[in-house]
């Protein structure tokens, strides 16, 4: 039976300064992410430099000692070229398109189970990184707010569940939204899938 | 027994070229991230 090291242990060991450790993580994830990256951009040379770019960012943040190791490495890189995309398409001011040609090819726009694993495990992500940003909000916008999205009460529900006037529940959810736009600006972070 | 479908060619197949790959090893091997007294964190690339 093969013995595969896992990801965690490679990163570690990277960190560490086993240069052997970055070259197996690429070589084990390159196929996963390259098609990932190739479905969204449908441009071998583009998605050559999304790839490469994000490998990139990959190995600055683990050499500065910046990787959370709380969250799993695919994950992580997949959502840092799901990044790199989005800004790709900023930059180029559009969205994906299909041209109706001879090359066309329909299983470019059919998905499979692969792409819709990968992007649960980035909806996941997303999920889990808003999560985050709400723990950041002051105290009562932080407690509207999960009443309202994650508990989906009513703001009649919600005042009488914290001894507010409604208008006060709603100013509180309204701050609470501005906030978490500010905090997601400031932290450049991007929040679509 | 005939074959119908032969293997696909290595350009189907959604990995990076190799270039692209070693290229990203040897960016590592030259990356070396120091720490100044005033805990700055400074990108060396060093061939």
């Amino acid at each position: 039976m093969q013995n595969i090291v896992d990801d965690s242990v490679l990163v570690k060991n990277y960190i560490n300064g086993n240069e052997l450790a970055i070259e197996l993580l690429i070589k084990r994830h390159q196929q996963r992410l390259y098609s990932f990256i190739y479905s969204k951009i449908q441009d071998r040379d583009t998605t050559e430099d999304i790839f490469q770019d994000t490998f990139i960012k990959v190995i600055r943040t683990l050499k500065k000692g910046n990787y959370n190791e709380e969250g799993k490495f695919l994950p992580w890189v997949m959502r840092i070229a799901h990044n790199l995309i989005i800004d790709y398409f900023r930059r180029n001011n559009r969205i994906p398109t299909f041209n109706n040609s001879d090359e066309f090819d329909i299983f470019s726009v059919l998905s499979d189970g692969t792409l819709n694993a990968e992007n649960k495990i980035i909806k996941e992500q997303i999920l889990s990184d808003v999560k985050g940003l709400v723990e950041e909000l002051p105290e009562e916008q932080k407690e509207v707010l999960k009443m309202r999205i994650y508990n989906d009460m009513s703001f009649n529900e919600i005042s009488e569940n914290t001894g507010v006037s409604i208008n006060t529940a709603l100013g509180r959810m309204r701050y609470a939204l501005i906030n978490l736009r500010k905090i997601i600006e400031k932290n450049k972070i991007i929040l679509v899938n | 027994m005939m074959q119908i479908y032969s293997e696909k060619s290595s350009d189907f197949r959604m990995e990076p070229k190799q270039e692209t790959v070693q290229y990203l090893i040897n960016f590592s091997k030259s990356l070396t991230v120091v720490k100044t007294k005033s805990n700055y964190l400074i990108e060396l690339n060093l061939n």
